[in-house]
């Protein structure tokens, strides 16, 4: 195999990498997301109901709330330090990807 | 030879940006961090029921692991994120594990309810926040999807 096909080969082996690292992220990010506000939603207003009928007192609604809010700022976090995960895991796959590939042209 | 020389450096690109990209590397010691506070503290929220004074120990134990599980993170390079969540999970002014145990001992020294709705509620909110952790703690290995939030 020569240089040309070498780089052809990485070409070649980019979309399923990218498609199996990165994508996927995104998808299962965007889905996490959504089923986060979605439950958060719905638990403020069973919280809501919770005080209204008195199973929960003042204190302990705020104190939900505040804790609502400090769960979405870590699931951000969160969602960071995964991104960079699979930045890294991209990176190590393009890699393997390149050597493997310079490998059979030498 | 512009050609060959553009090529070689094509080919050195991915080494340089996977420098610049350093993240770290998974650890069972951190996974198993916090799968073990994750456990330990839905433990501690099973003895809320008690009085504070009567579970001051096994309170100070939690926080001992949170805090443990801080500084273990914090020594990892490149682990900004997993140290954040160690950090709001443990700190006392917030509304996690050690933000509980304070308004455990401060506002309901002498225990909560059994039938609480506010220990249900905490219990579920207290799981979830740890799976996010566990779950980065896990793609650091391999990518793998998060636990979708289970409903209430």
């Amino acid at each position: 195999m020569s240089l040309d096909e070498a780089v052809d080969a990485i070409k070649e082996g980019l979309p399923d990498l990218v498609e199996n690292v990165a994508k996927s992220f995104a998808d299962d990010a965007r889905a996490d997301l959504l089923a986060f506000l979605a439950d958060a939603q719905d638990d403020l207003k069973r919280y809501a109901q919770e005080l209204a009928d008195k199973k929960l007192k003042r204190d302990e609604f705020e104190f939900l709330v505040k804790m609502k809010a400090e769960q979405a700022q870590m699931l951000a976090v969160s969602a960071k330090g995964i991104a960079r995960a699979r930045l890294k895991h991209l990176m190590d796959g393009f890699k393997s990807l390149v050597i493997k590939s310079l490998l059979a042209a030498i | 030879m512009a050609s060959s020389v553009r090529r070689f450096a094509a080919v050195l690109l991915p080494f340089a940006l996977a420098a610049c990209l350093n993240y770290a590397d998974y650890s069972l010691a951190a996974y198993t961090n916090a799968t073990e506070a994750k456990a330990q503290s839905l433990a501690l929220i099973e003895k809320a029921t008690g009085s504070y004074s009567a579970n001051r120990d096994a309170a100070d134990a939690v926080l001992l692991k949170l805090d443990q599980g801080y500084e273990f993170s914090a020594g990892v390079r490149d682990n900004e994120e997993a140290t954040y969540m160690w950090d709001r999970l443990r700190s006392r002014s917030g509304y996690m594990v050690g933000g509980f145990v304070e308004f455990w001992r401060r506002e309901r020294p002498g225990g909560m309810a059994k039938d609480s709705a506010f220990l249900r509620e905490y219990r579920d909110n207290i799981a979830d926040a740890f799976d996010r952790l566990i779950c980065l703690e896990a793609n650091k290995g391999k990518p793998a999807k998060c636990p979708v939030p289970q409903p209430n």
